[in-house]
């Protein structure tokens, strides 16, 4: 009975994905959503990679942005459309269910402004960021931005090793109520950087693992 | 030495936690030597799997596509909509794959296939998903029979080693939870996870000789042996009255939750605590009954089914023969691409995420396919890798069929004809 009721809570893990990551972030990540919301200029066609429950995207919506999001889960799409709903933000919000390797199929060369993703290039491994993060740089317009917030594994040895520390003893609960496991990523910035992106700005938090990357596609 | 040792630490850790997520690196292994004509194989992100898969296939130049599963196992994950067609597609694309062999194969686990709509992945990619043995200790056998299964390793297999990683990875689950307790009543909760672990070692080692559960046999069966055990060191070491009861009453409730839990895993059988309670079986609820009209015979479901569910008729369509054997697994109503599945229970349990109307598939009216019943119980065997209906000891009447509805018969042995043809 205990491994069939964890069975049923793993199962509504979308329903409750909003507040579980504020929850593990310590509201955090309502604040990175808001810094990138805020570079998104007024008209512009953004693009949300894993937009999940659609928090990010409607937050560009208010800054004037038109939105395409992408998402493989048809449970966080459910919830995504859910809160689409309530914003009443159906006319500028579109969901591609497609896969995000799959990106030039959906968007023609230089037709898009900015590129936003949150806590999803975690759960990718390097070989797979290096063909999407290619394949952004030829959807983007010239002098396009590329916004990119995750938790990656910080350069100092100590935090380092603080952060080995902090990862194994949250292992249990993150996993007890997210059911996703973060996997941090290495080397966000040279990453981006590979994929022919100008890195303008590398933003860290205090007392935190989290990462922002704004990359600038420069030639045309 | 010392390596050894590591790996041996490693798989031990990696079966005591067997219900945990640990994804390893996405991507193209290259096993050996393999060139464009090797054989690729497909797997998910959970760690021991890839690890226990390198292994097995260390003798052979081949390439194993490691797609991204989230770090569990590929029967969940597929049931739980995380290993989807996309996640084959992506893992394809971003490997170049199409460029590295010559051929179009690539061989699947036939666990993934509740959740990866394969047309949708040849539609995108070109490539075509065969499904390979179910269990990865058949692969060796399976790559020299020249890429052929047998029936064997066409179904779930629960065997002795397997059912006891179980045991120790879901004990361990349990002793986790009542950890909390430990610092309060110390000595009662270690005790009480002894028993755990030794409760669960029981129900999964003589799985096999405890009676199938019918009105509650296993469980009661299984609760009386430990009462009676008790029983017999409380004779021994004279326990005063009122801890015997504690026991007698911890043993019961340990009993009862392990019981509980069969409901919910695939391998056995998957139903709701609700239905066994009422019950006392373990018999799933989704009853599948296949519309012979829609039915291109493709038999795509018959390939996929672990649990010898569905036979084909020998010149004719797919049909449903063991329908109380069905573990609602739902890989055949992910793979017919004719929507020829209907429910003949009307009830089912809703833990498998990846097929999008699903409620429609299970509710809709199927009373035209009463027909279709009479193939309940029908005489089988194994031609190659499917099931056919052996038509010549089949009597056509109606009589035969009203027994075989109201009480179901023992599921006859399935004898294999050896070296027949296989149709892949």
């Amino acid at each position: 009975m205990l491994m069939y009721s964890w069975m049923v809570w793993v199962e509504y893990a979308p329903e409750r994905y909003d507040v579980s990551v504020k929850l593990l972030t310590g509201g955090k990540i309502d604040r990175i959503k808001d810094v990138i919301a805020s570079r998104v200029k007024l008209g512009d066609q953004v693009m949300d990679i894993g937009c999940g429950t659609g928090s990010l995207g409607l937050k560009c919506i208010d800054h004037g942005a038109t939105v395409t999001g992408m998402d493989i889960s048809e449970s966080m799409l459910k919830e995504c459309r859910r809160n689409i709903a309530k914003a009443g933000r159906e006319d500028r919000f579109t969901i591609i269910k497609d896969s995000v390797t799959n990106l030039k199929k959906h968007f023609a060369p230089n037709s898009l402004d900015v590129i936003v993703s949150t806590m999803v290039v975690g759960e990718l491994s390097k070989p797979y960021l290096e063909h999407i993060f290619r394949e952004c740089h030829e959807i983007l317009k010239p002098g396009g931005k590329m916004l990119i917030a995750d938790e990656v594994w910080p350069e100092g040895p100590v935090s380092r090793l603080l952060f080995r520390v902090v990862m194994t003893l949250m292992w249990v609960p993150q996993f007890a109520i997210l059911r996703r496991a973060f996997f941090p990523v290495k080397d966000l910035k040279g990453v981006v950087e590979a994929a022919g992106f100008e890195i303008t700005e590398k933003k860290t938090w205090p007392m935190s693992s989290f990462q922002l990357i704004e990359g600038v596609k420069r030639n045309a | 030495m010392l390596e050894w040792l590591r790996v041996k630490l490693y798989e031990t850790f990696h079966v005591f936690f067997r219900h945990f997520n640990f994804p390893c690196t996405l991507g193209l292994r290259r096993i050996g030597n393999p060139d464009d004509r090797s054989p690729v194989f497909l797997s998910g992100n959970y760690t021991l799997t890839v690890h226990r898969l390198l292994k097995v296939l260390a003798p052979f130049d081949c390439y194993l596509l490691v797609a991204n599963s989230k770090g569990s196992n590929v029967w969940c994950a597929a049931g739980m909509n995380e290993y989807n067609e996309y996640d084959v597609i992506d893992a394809i694309n971003v490997s170049n794959l199409k460029d590295m062999v010559a051929g179009r194969r690539i061989i699947a686990p036939p666990y993934a296939a509740p959740g990866i709509d394969v047309e949708e992945v040849t539609r995108q990619t070109g490539f075509k998903l065969a499904w390979g043995p179910t269990h990865l200790d058949d692969i060796p056998d399976y790559i020299r029979a020249n890429y052929r299964r047998t029936s064997e390793m066409t179904l779930a297999q629960f065997g002795f080693i397997d059912r006891m990683e179980q045991a120790l990875s879901t004990a361990l689950v349990y002793c986790m939870t009542l950890f909390p307790v430990a610092f309060f009543y110390p000595q009662y909760a270690l005790i009480s996870m002894g028993l755990i672990f030794l409760l669960h070692l029981t129900w999964f080692a003589f799985w096999d000789v405890l009676p199938e559960e019918r009105h509650w046999a296993k469980t009661l069966t299984h609760l009386a042996a430990s009462w009676t055990a008790l029983g017999g060191v409380a004779l021994y070491t004279q326990m005063p009255m009122a801890e015997l009861a504690l026991w007698a009453v911890t043993l019961a409730v340990i009993v009862l939750l392990i019981s509980l839990d069969g409901c919910g895993s695939s391998t056995i059988f998957k139903t709701t605590p609700k239905r066994w309670l009422k019950k006392g079986d373990y018999r799933s609820h989704f009853e599948p009954i296949i519309d012979p009209v829609k039915c291109t015979s493709c038999y795509d479901c018959l390939y996929v089914c672990p649990k010898g569910v569905l036979a084909r008729l020998p010149k004719g369509p797919a049909v449903s023969v063991r329908p109380d054997q069905c573990i609602e697994c739902l890989a055949c109503v992910k793979a017919c691409q004719d929507d020829a599945f209907y429910n003949t229970s009307q009830e089912w349990k809703g833990d498998v995420k990846s097929i999008a109307d699903l409620e429609n598939i299970m509710t809709r009216d199927w009373h035209h396919l009463d027909d279709e019943t009479r193939w309940i119980g029908a005489p089988i065997k194994f031609q190659g890798q499917t099931l056919v209906v052996d038509q010549t000891e089949m009597t056509p009447d109606g009589a035969q069929r009203a027994v075989t509805r109201k009480k179901r018969r023992p599921t006859p042995r399935i004898s294999e004809v050896p070296n027949a043809s296989v149709s892949d």
